[in-house]
């Protein structure tokens, strides 16, 4: 298996997350879509790094850290999410809409 | 000359007045109004000093002060008088004082409206003392920013509108002059802003034809220049009377001492290039102003585009680019300032005990209120050219420098004379003649503290009508000397 | 400074002083000002009288000049004092007459709300007129030319209250001014050619020997010709003359009969060197002031109110005056102008003793109240019109004589026939006046009917002390009338140009013509007018169109009104629109659009979350292929 088919992997899983971000209007939605993304991200990091006679160790590492790291993310969002809710009893992204020009 | 830096003094006078004003509470406004009246005088005498010390057979700069500010620029605090720049300051200081008192029945914000009067003061006499292009303009904004508050809050007939347009109009001119001046400090190549030494650098002919209109424009805005002087009339209808008063007299001013002082002496071949052009302009000011003044109905309006023509007078006189025409715009800038500060001077009186300026409204004001009528006539008379009083010599000075090199356009602008004849007339006898046309209330004549401000402004008018020398030996050995130093 | 140039100093600065004070001070003390005015006067009139004493010798003048305005070629302009007998007799005339409407205002002008006013303000015309006359440089004499129209302006318009006088004074000032903007260009050409506009540099430098070119010359005369027409009420620029009768009576004797607008006249004779260089503008201007003079003729001879007739008279005159001048005789044409100063102003003081007993302008309204019993205003009236029609041994007799024998020498025969038939016309339409007004006894009273007899007849009362003031003033003009006439003569030896033709007695062909035509005038107007059961309307007041035409200005008023006024008020409101619409219009233009460009420009920020991250995501990526195929950062 060479590294390419995991960057193809990669790719593909952050693909579908950009398209799911876009295209849905839940704000749970868009956030299950956005740790996609951020998975693909792992691959990629951990992937890239044991390439030509690298360790591999750090991107293992920094996977680790990405996963706290969406967990946190996640966490913040989705009391944001819940705040929303309360506020707009909606969390559909289309009509909270406010901050415009 | 060692000693006492004048003209630093001479600025600090409203600094200090701002500060005191400042500090005293909102709740005592005759402090206020003390404070500032006291602060006028005070400025009034510090000019006194420097017009005795000043000797108009010397060359170049008097007076001159340095300081270091920021050095690695070249942004010096370097201040100076000559010929040119003395009767303004002293212009500047008889129109602020004598538009304090004219405000002295101010009601309302009192703290706040002296404030901002004594901020746009200091400005004012910053511009024109200063001889470095940073102050220059930093003392220019200074000046003009107030303009927007003291309209907007204090202001009558669409006060908002006319403050936006007002401001709006003349951060344009600045837009204009803050980069041509950055292009004159890179070209010049010296590190450093001081006018003296920028003037002195030959720039290329390109260089000059390029950016002189930069700054002509820029500084014509302010001074009324056509067609872009539509911020003028109605900025002085919004404003107050003593705004109205140091707008028109000091602050139109500004923008013909801007093209003067930095605009002829620093590009003078630009000026020579663009001053046919500037001089058809000017006479279009002449011309089209008088006619616009000729179909007014309010009477601030009216005033409003009698000084678009006249301060088409001032740029007529600097496009001449010779000693008479310098001579006379000089001299314009300052009996305009004192007639059109008496103008709405007097008009304010009327409006604030009529309430209203229509004259299709009024009428007859000569019968019920003969002596501050009797302002409004002199001014109206001055407008005209009625020899006797000082605009006579300083529009004379002006058609003598133009005959020679514009015949046609000198022929026009004498012509025109009639037309400036007709919409005085006009309005002193709509006005000021005749009988009421409504129901007028019981109006007590205009009291002698309340006169006082204005026979100031008659007073002037009337010793340099007499003895025009008075100013003109001054002005005079500057205005040779810079036209000397344009050709 | 020597005895002359002080007493020409003092001439003008005592009736200014008297101006600053009373108008600044003394508003509230009628009495104080009317004294302090008469009495600056009487120091003028002692001053003036001097300078006709001591500066008796033709051709050679005093000067005193100080630097006034540093102008750029040249010597800096000069003002000062310039006189010659010319100057002195001229300030003499305007001390005198001055003098006399003051006297005579402290009757006429008694109970006027504004009686201090009216002092300083003729105080102001006094230094005013007096700086003109002995001013030694052109550019100073426009400056006091400016301000007697300022004067008049202030004097017309006295009564401002009512519409009437206020019009005309605008009309007035605006009319001159026209004028005055020939003039101010002729000077400051003048100016501009020499470096100075001292009169007698501007004279020599136009004659052989100067510097001008005729080209030059006759641009220059022409332009300061210009400020003649206006001043003295010739050719297209007259109308203002008639309607300033709307000023107080003494106003119209002192300014706009006598001295005033004989300003004109008086720069002519003044610049008689100047204008010799240009004869083809003399000659133009000879027909101007005739066809003039006979205008206003016929337009005196329809008029109803006895102050436009006399207005109308006085046109005529300076046109004959200016006459004079054209055809080269400054004597002549000075001397009518001193003995036409003495009887007009006559004249209109004696109108106004009837006028102020009867309460209107209207002659036929005059007749209906009494007018005899006004003994002094009767003898006024009388030699006064004796002398305006030029009956000899009054003084208009002699002073038109040596008119009409100039223009004999100089003019042609068609000018002189014209003028004879002028003097004709003049007799006729001052006995006219004349017998309107006081020709008929008590029967004619009778006869003329209700005509203003309902509205107030006028109360005789015991003559007062102001009555007596205008009395007594009439009383010496009327004297003078007949003693002025034999002046000729000094006149002529003082101005050192050729005097007066003949003796005061000599009758040849000429002045027998004359007297034939006056007394055939007089006797016209006797049949139409005068005579018991006249039938009171004249040949040209019969016929309607004529009478409306020479009314009405010979309708020059609707011409202008038609295409000048109409023209000016059109343009004004052309650029009052232009600077409404097209102007502002603009500048609001871009404010909007700007207001539009930035909401357009806001639509990219719909605050919708999705389209920021698409955009945010497609440049990242665009400019990570650009990176790539450039391989690597720069």
């Amino acid at each position: 298996m060479t590294v390419a088919s995991y960057l193809f992997v990669a790719a593909c899983l952050f693909g579908i997350g950009l398209y799911g971000l876009l295209q849905r209007r839940s704000l749970v939605a868009m956030l299950i879509a956005l740790e996609l993304m951020l998975a693909a991200v792992s691959i990629n990091v951990v992937a890239l790094t044991t390439l030509a006679g690298r360790d591999g160790s750090l991107g293992q590492v920094v996977a680790l850290i990405l996963v706290g790291v969406a967990a946190a993310e996640a966490a913040i969002a989705l009391s944001l999410f819940v705040a929303i809710h309360r506020a707009r009893h909606t969390i559909d992204v289309e009509q909270l809409s406010e901050l415009t020009g | 000359m060692t000693g006492v830096p004048l003209l630093t003094l001479l600025l600090l006078c409203p600094v200090l007045g701002l500060a005191a004003i400042l500090l005293i509470p909102g709740r005592y406004p005759r402090a206020i109004k003390r404070a500032a009246a006291l602060t006028g005088w005070a400025a009034c005498a510090v000019v006194a000093v420097i017009y005795a010390r000043f000797d108009p057979a010397a060359a170049g700069y008097q007076l001159v002060e340095h300081g270091r500010w920021i050095p690695s620029v070249g942004i010096e605090w370097h201040n100076g008088v000559d010929g040119i720049n003395l009767p303004l300051l002293a212009l500047t200081a008889i129109v602020f004082v004598t538009g304090v008192l004219v405000m002295y029945e101010l009601q309302e914000r009192v703290k706040e409206y002296f404030a901002f009067m004594t901020l746009l003061v200091t400005g004012v006499f910053g511009v024109f003392m200063s001889l470095d292009l940073f102050f220059f303009v930093f003392f220019y904004e200074v000046a003009v920013l107030p303009m927007y508050l003291l309209i907007a809050v204090w202001g009558s007939t669409r006060k908002e509108y006319g403050a936006m347009k007002l401001t709006l109009y003349l951060l344009a001119g600045t837009a204009l002059v803050v980069p041509a001046g950055l292009a004159v400090y890179w070209a010049a190549g010296l590190n450093t802003f001081d006018l003296t030494r920028l003037a002195a650098v030959h720039y290329g002919r390109t260089f000059q034809l390029v950016v002189y209109p930069f700054l002509f424009i820029g500084f014509g805005i302010l001074a009324g220049l056509w067609p872009l002087h539509t911020w003028s009339p109605v900025g002085h209808v919004a404003a107050p009377t003593a705004v109205s008063m140091l707008h028109a007299g000091v602050l139109m001013k500004l923008g013909a001492y801007g093209i003067l002082r930095i605009g002829m002496t620093v590009l003078p071949e630009g000026a020579a290039y663009w001053a046919h052009t500037t001089a058809v302009l000017a006479t279009i000011n002449i011309v089209y102003g008088a006619f616009v003044a000729l179909a007014q109905t309010d009477l601030k309006f009216v005033i409003g585009f009698s000084s678009v023509s006249h301060m088409g007078i001032v740029l007529l006189g600097l496009s001449t680019r010779s000693v008479d025409g310098i001579n006379g715009a000089v001299f314009q800038m300052f009996s305009h300032g004192i007639m059109t500060a008496l103008f709405f001077a007097a008009v304010g009186y009327i409006y604030d005990r009529y309430h209203t300026r229509d004259v299709g409204k009024l009428g007859g004001l000569s019968r019920y209120v003969p002596v501050a009528s009797a302002f409004f006539i002199v001014a109206a008379l001055t407008g005209a050219g009625v020899p006797g009083f000082s605009s006579f010599w300083a529009e004379l000075l002006v058609f003598l420098g133009a005959l020679k090199t514009y015949p046609v356009l000198a022929t026009i602008v004498v012509l025109a004379l009639v037309i400036t004849l007709a919409y005085s007339v006009r309005v002193i006898v709509l006005g000021f003649f005749g009988g009421p046309r409504e129901a007028h209330p019981h109006v007590a004549d205009i009291s002698p503290f309340l006169a006082l401000p204005r026979a100031i402004l008659v007073a002037v008018l009337l010793i340099l009508g007499f003895y025009p020398r008075l100013i003109l030996d001054v002005i005079d050995p500057a205005a040779r000397a810079l036209v000397g130093a344009l050709s | 400074m020597s005895g002359p140039v002080l007493a020409a100093v003092l001439a003008q600065a005592a009736p200014l002083a008297a101006c600053l004070t009373i108008l600044i001070g003394l508003r509230a003390r009628p009495r104080a000002a009317a004294g302090l005015a008469t009495l600056s006067l009487v120091v003028a009139l002692g001053a003036t009288a001097y300078l006709v004493v001591v500066v008796a010798v033709p051709n050679v003048h005093w000067v005193a000049q100080t630097t006034w305005l540093p102008v750029a070629d040249g010597p800096a302009l000069a003002f000062g004092v310039f006189f010659d007998p010319l100057a002195a007799t001229m300030s003499f005339v305007v001390a005198f007459i001055t003098l006399a409407v003051m006297v005579y205002s402290l009757g006429y002008m008694a109970g006027d709300p504004g009686f201090a006013r009216y002092f300083g303000f003729l105080a102001l015309f006094a230094w005013a007129m007096l700086g003109l006359v002995l001013a030694s440089n052109l550019l100073q004499v426009l400056v006091f030319w400016e301000l007697v129209g300022l004067a008049s302006f202030l004097l017309i318009g006295f009564w401002f209250e009512q519409s009437a006088p206020a019009a005309a004074a605008r009309k007035a000032f605006l009319m001159t001014r026209v004028g005055d903007v020939g003039f101010l260009l002729g000077v400051l050409l003048l100016v501009r050619a020499l470096g100075n506009a001292t009169i007698s540099d501007v004279v020599a430098a136009a004659g052989p020997a100067g510097v001008f070119s005729p080209r030059f010359t006759t641009t220059v005369a022409l332009l300061l010709l210009m400020g003649v027409i206006g001043k003295s009420a010739q050719g297209p620029l007259f109308t203002w003359l008639p309607d300033a009768m709307e000023g107080p009576t003494p106003v119209s004797a002192l300014l706009h009969s006598a001295t005033m607008v004989a300003a004109g006249v008086f720069l002519v004779a003044r610049l008689h060197g100047f204008f010799a260089a240009a004869p083809e503008v003399m000659r133009g201007l000879l027909w101007l002031a005739l066809v003039t003079a006979l205008a206003t003729a016929t337009m005196a001879m329809v008029a109803e109110d006895i102050k436009r007739v006399l207005a109308y008279s006085t046109i005529s005159q300076l046109g004959y005056m200016l006459m004079a001048l054209a055809a080269g005789s400054v004597t002549a044409g000075f001397f009518h102008l001193t003995t036409h100063a003495g009887f007009k102003a006559l004249l209109f003081m004696a109108s106004g003793i009837f006028i102020h007993h009867a309460h209107s302008n209207d002659m036929r309204v005059i007749a209906t109240k009494q007018p005899r019993s006004q003994r002094a205003g009767v003898i006024g009236l009388v030699s006064g019109s004796l002398a305006l029609a030029g009956v000899i041994p009054f003084s208009g007799y002699f002073s038109k004589e040596a008119v009409l024998t100039t223009l004999g020498q100089h003019a042609g025969t068609a000018a002189l026939a014209l003028a004879y038939l002028g003097a004709g016309l003049t007799a006729y339409y001052t006995f006219r006046m004349v017998f309107l007004t006081v020709g008929q006894g008590a029967a004619g009273r009778r006869a003329v009917g209700a005509v203003g007899d309902a509205v107030g007849s006028g109360q005789d009362h015991a003559p007062n002390a102001g009555d007596r003031a205008m009395a007594s003033v009439v009383l010496v003009l009327s004297v003078l009338t007949l003693v002025l006439g034999y002046l000729g003569g000094w006149l002529g030896a003082r101005l050192g140009h050729e005097g007066v033709e003949h003796g005061p007695f000599a009758l040849g062909a000429g002045p027998l013509v004359a007297l034939a035509l006056v007394a055939a005038g007089i006797a016209l107007a006797w049949v139409e007018f005068g005579r018991r059961g006249a039938a009171r309307a004249g040949f040209a007041e019969r016929v309607p169109a004529l009478r409306d035409f020479f009314g009405d200005n010979w309708y020059v008023d609707r011409l202008y009104g038609a295409t000048l006024v109409r023209w000016g008020t059109a343009l004004s409101r052309a650029a009052r629109w232009h600077d409404h619409t097209v102007l502002d219009g603009a500048s609001d233009g871009v404010a909007s659009g700007a207001v539009w460009g930035g909401r357009i420009l806001a639509r990219v920020q719909a605050g919708y979350v999705q389209a920021y991250v698409a955009v945010a995501i497609s440049l990242i990526a665009a400019l990570g292929v650009w990176l790539v195929r450039r391989g690597g950062l720069p």
